[in-house]
């Protein structure tokens, strides 16, 4: 998923959930699930279908202080590469 | 706030279950 036009949104079996026990969110699907460090979260809480990857880097990069747009694109593209990889992405352009 | 690698840890459900409402 390098396109940066692509709109990700998680697929309709996947739901992103905040487990109150470990303080963690979770992506969730039928039989098994990801629980996600904040980072990840905050990726995953961008894919509605209505954010571009540019658009999810520009939103990310506001809100981290420590890190250069290129690294955040990098580690962006990877997370949404994993989970597509997984089926849990369905992608809009 | 800090930027750090996403990263996720795989889990099986278990007695999770709770939320399998949501799948039906």
């Amino acid at each position: 998923m390098t396109l940066t036009t692509v709109r990700p949104q998680l697929s309709p079996k996947v739901r992103l959930r905040f487990d109150r026990q470990t303080g963690r969110h979770l992506l969730l699907y039928p039989e098994t699930g990801l629980e996600l460090n904040d980072t990840a979260t905050a990726i995953a809480r961008l894919c509605t279908g209505e954010w571009t990857i540019d658009g999810m880097v520009d939103h990310l990069t506001r809100a981290y202080d420590n890190v250069s747009p290129d690294e955040i694109r990098r580690e962006v593209c990877r997370f949404l590469d994993v989970l597509a990889d997984r089926g849990l992405l369905q992608r809009l352009s | 706030m800090n930027w750090e690698a996403p990263s996720f840890v795989e889990i099986k459900m278990d007695a999770i279950n709770s939320y399998q409402d949501d799948f039906q």
